[in-house]
């Protein structure tokens, strides 16, 4: 009788809008399943990821070794395993930094309009100033070559992104017509934050997030590369790859090619899900 | 008929800081001392041309915007002098329809949620089914049927959504609405059928409406009392048939003459001139007197005081 009642009224929900985005779900797939490796690999690998084997060195892939072993006879996909859990681990702990700090940051910022304001926004800018990743090295280098100051390192650089998308936000809500007219009806100050103006905040910090997450894994891969964030002996793809570059010519591109793949898989899969995100979230899209 | 609304020599004035390039902050002065009452179950129309300060007047009253300067009474209270907590039950009874419905509705808000959101504000205890109910009947009451409430602002069109935005602000049973432009932002079929519907809930709930149009043609229709403004200040108020028969001021006159545009594009830069701005003009004279094809010497120099030309018709012109 209810379902009758609103007939033509029925509008798909956030999980259908969501599941009608094929290359988002595609995305959203790839990363649960990386976050499935990722947990499994503390329970079981096929091989140990750090025991060095020289015997079994430079094997090309096979059933024995599905991925093939490193130059040092360890076996890639234990250490894929393994690189997945650090990988997520790392970017949720530092996009997490980035997003406690920047987002009250932004939010008060745009709130209430000061001296204070003005000048955290100032130094925000003045950090986005920075290339990315010449601000994270400089940061990791000055707090020590690990893989904890590498997170926190991306940690802060990501802090200006939200602080400025979330002053944004809440500038641009505070001011449109419609708080107005939630005065005019006597609700609080106190609620008409955090019942509209926040609410309506939240839509691009969602989607911001899930295009971060795939930022910083990357960079914190790069760090891993220049050999500034991951120590070796711990997995991790971009440590991966930098070992990798000596063995490309040579032949053994089973090296390389499997810890790219992660990266490239990875990060797109969060980017895709960002974008879908932002389509199922948008409440004037069907 | 007991007054409802008595406004007293209300002003607001905006400072607006020029900082980039330094310079002296300039004072708009948006409303500068008016006075009006609005008596209960009466339509007062506020009339005047873009800019002339009619929003802040509505703005100030409900104090949206604080005034500068000024008293609004509602029933005898002074609402200025009422903190936050204490003003709240008088936004109970002082509601505003805005010019957008946007401006009243969260987009992320069903109608029904919007709807409930006031009516709850209003009346803590209401039970859930009793405020279904309200919903349903106020849906109804402005046109819909109950299951549109499941819809969002932006599967409206322009006039249902104004229709909800009427029906937002009778939801708490108000006494006296400010209407701002309700019907500008519509096509002429619909603003028909949106001012009908408001002259119906005047009737049905016994309101009293200030009603802000720059249109002398919706001001006719739907108001009792006109009032003219010019430069933030009233210049003119009357009865709508002693005003639309026998309008007394320079400005009232250029309004409704039959073409009133050509007028008024030539003379924009100095109307704009004229507005607000604490010119030697605005301060010591007569704020349309550079437009005014009656300006005398005394008009230049000196402000009119407000004359009353016949019973109930005010206006403040040297000229009478
Ligand atoms: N928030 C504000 N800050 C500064 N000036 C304002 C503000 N709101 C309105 N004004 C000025 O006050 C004057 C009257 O505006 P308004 O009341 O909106 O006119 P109307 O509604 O009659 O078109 C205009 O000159 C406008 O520029
Ligand atoms: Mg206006």
């Amino acid at each position: 009788m209810k379902k009758q009642n609103n007939a033509g009224f029925d509008r798909p929900s956030f999980f259908q809008k969501l599941l009608r985005q094929k290359m988002a779900l595609a995305g959203g797939v790839c990363i649960l399943a990386w976050l499935v490796i990722g947990v499994v690999s503390f329970f079981y690998t096929p091989y140990s990821p750090t025991e060095v084997a020289m015997g079994d060195k430079l094997l090309a892939p096979s059933m024995a070794h599905l991925m093939g072993t490193d130059n040092f006879g360890r076996d890639i996909l234990s250490r894929m395993m393994c690189g997945a859990r650090i990988s997520l681990l790392l970017g949720f702990v530092a996009v997490s930094i980035s997003l406690c700090i920047g987002i009250p940051l932004g939010a008060f910022s745009g709130y209430y309009q000061g001296k204070l304001s003005g000048l955290i926004m100032r130094v925000m800018d003045s950090l986005q100033a920075f290339p990315m990743l010449i601000l994270v090295m400089s940061i990791s280098v000055a707090l020590g070559r690990n893989s904890f100051s590498a997170m926190l390192a991306v940690g802060i650089a990501g802090i200006p992104n939200f602080a400025r998308l979330m002053y944004a936000q809440t500038l641009s809500v505070k001011q449109s017509a419609f708080i107005e007219g939630e005065h005019a009806i006597g609700l609080p100050r106190r609620q008409i934050l955090f019942r509209h103006i926040l609410p309506n905040c939240i839509t691009p910090i969602l989607v911001r997030l899930s295009l971060s997450l795939g930022s910083a894994i990357l960079t914190i891969s790069s760090l891993s590369f220049l050999g500034i964030g991951v120590q070796p002996p711990t997995p991790e793809w971009g440590y991966m790859i930098s070992e990798a570059r000596g063995y490309i010519l040579t032949g053994e591109w089973w090296m390389i090619f499997f810890p790219g793949l992660a990266i490239a898989s990875l990060v797109l899969s969060f980017n895709l899900f960002g974008d879908g995100l932002r389509d199922a979230l948008d409440y004037r899209i069907q | 008929m007991s007054t409802l609304l008595e406004v007293k020599h209300l002003s607001k004035f905006y400072i607006n800081k020029k900082r980039i390039f330094g310079g002296t902050p300039e004072t708009v002065k948006a409303v500068n001392d008016i006075s009006f009452h609005v008596d209960e179950q009466e339509t007062l129309g506020i009339v005047g041309e873009s800019g002339c300060g009619k929003s802040t007047t509505g703005r100030a009253v409900l104090r949206l915007h604080e005034p500068t300067a000024g008293e609004v009474l509602f029933r005898g209270t002074n609402i200025l002098d009422l903190s936050e907590d204490e003003m709240r039950p008088y936004r109970q009874k002082m509601q505003m329809v805005f010019q957008n419905a946007n401006s009243c509705l969260d987009p992320r808000w069903t109608v029904e949620r919007s709807l409930a959101e006031p009516i709850l504000l209003h009346n803590p205890g209401i039970g859930k089914g009793e405020l279904d109910d309200k919903i349903d009947t106020i849906m109804e009451e402005v046109g819909f049927s109950p299951m549109y409430k499941k819809k969002y602002p932006h599967e409206f069109s322009g006039g249902q959504r104004q229709r909800i935005g009427i029906a937002k602000a009778i939801s708490v049973s108000p006494e006296f609405v400010v209407c701002d432009e309700p019907v500008s932002a519509l096509d002429v079929s619909v603003q028909a059928q949106v001012l009908n519907l408001m002259k119906r809930l005047k009737e049905e709930r016994k309101l009293s409406y200030l009603f802000i149009s720059h249109d002398l043609s919706v001001i006719r229709f739907i108001s009792d009392r006109v009032g003219v403004m010019y430069a933030g200040r009233i210049v003119e108020l009357a009865e709508t048939r002693e005003f639309f028969k026998n309008a007394l001021h320079p400005y009232s006159k250029v309004l409704m003459a039959a073409v009133p545009k050509p007028v008024i594009m030539e003379d924009k830069n100095a109307l704009y001139q004229g507005i607000g701005k604490i010119s030697e003009v605005s301060r010591s004279g007569c704020p349309f007197a550079t437009r005014c094809p009656h300006a005398m010497d005394i008009c230049r120099q000196q402000m009119p005081e407000e004359r009353e030309a016949a019973p109930g018709h005010k206006v403040m012109c040297h000229l009478y």
